[in-house]
């Protein structure tokens, strides 16, 4: 499936926060906070980095195929994105990718210092290294800003 | 890892920052979503808010066991918290003292009447790690 147009433009933010969520042997899903997003070229697979203390919390049974999603809020007004998809690969984040998550986590902080919160405390952490880049295949795309009918799957 | 919610943990429920749960079908797809408020009930209960999602129930209903992760507003320590459904209340102390937080919450928001409860859902804690402790990650 296509990346929705709406999620492509969150890549565009610096409002968002980014929680990535799978399934372990148990049966009980396995969470962590992410730095960022991108969606590749051919437009099916998206690669979010993460830092590698994070990452070690959903790193068990991460098998290629493994179902995973991303969840994506914005702090500004909860407008909000889930992609479904399956795990493909991960690595080191590369430089180029460590400078996209430096700038966006930095905005973040000063939005989020701007709504007189600390933004330090909510985002710092994310800058972390080193970074892990995990690449999936995207399956679905939800809508689940809080609202009546939140859940629709995006189709465009 | 620990099963009881401590002292420092209930600043995390003052419904200043929005939780995240995350659920899973039995097929083993996760669903991911914000939602209001989780409530602090005792150190082994908690219940979480249900006004829309419809995924997390259906997934709930299917496999009752899944995670919320909550963020003290004063440490921004982050805490991954399982949970196994106890019980769904639409009256009572319970669903009463949720209904107010939810409509506090929303008026901070600007989301007066979007954010109507449905029912209090009462967890049992089954377990809690700690992934971020005063600004570090675990």
């Amino acid at each position: 499936m296509y990346i929705s147009d709406k999620i492509k433009k969150v890549t565009t933010s610096s409002d968002f926060v980014f929680w990535t969520a799978k399934v372990g042997k148990d049966g009980v899903c396995d969470m962590a906070r992410v730095s960022g997003f991108i969606v590749d070229e051919d437009n099916e697979r998206v690669t979010f980095f993460i830092p590698e203390s994070f990452f070690k919390h959903i790193r068990s049974n991460l098998l290629p195929g493994l179902n995973i999603s991303l969840l994506m809020v914005s702090v500004k007004n909860f407008e909000s994105y889930q992609i479904k998809g399956n795990y493909i690969s991960h690595k080191n984040s590369s430089e180029e990718n460590i400078d996209y998550c430096r700038l966006k986590v930095l905005k973040a902080i000063d939005i989020v210092n701007e709504m007189g919160m600390n933004g330090q405390g909510i985002f710092g952490y994310l800058l972390e290294l080193p970074s892990i880049a995990v690449t999936f295949q995207c399956r679905e795309c939800y809508l689940q800003t809080p609202k009546p009918g939140t859940g629709t799957k995006l189709t465009d | 890892m620990t099963s009881k919610i401590t002292p420092d943990m209930l600043p995390a429920f003052q419904g200043i920052v929005p939780p995240t749960l995350a659920t899973a079908s039995a097929d083993g797809i996760p669903n991911i979503t914000y939602i209001s408020h989780v409530q602090y009930i005792d150190e082994e209960h908690l219940a979480i808010s249900r006004q829309f999602f419809n995924k997390t129930w259906k997934n709930i209903d299917e496999n009752p066991v899944f995670t919320v992760a909550v963020t003290c507003p004063e440490t921004f320590s982050v805490w991954k918290i399982n949970l196994r459904y106890l019980a769904e209340e639409s009256e009572g102390p319970i669903f009463d003292e949720m209904d107010m937080m939810i409509q506090a919450i929303a008026s901070m928001q600007g989301l007066e009447g979007i954010f109507k409860l449905k029912s209090a859902v009462v967890c049992k804690v089954e377990s809690i790690e700690t992934l971020v402790f005063n600004g570090k990650i675990v």
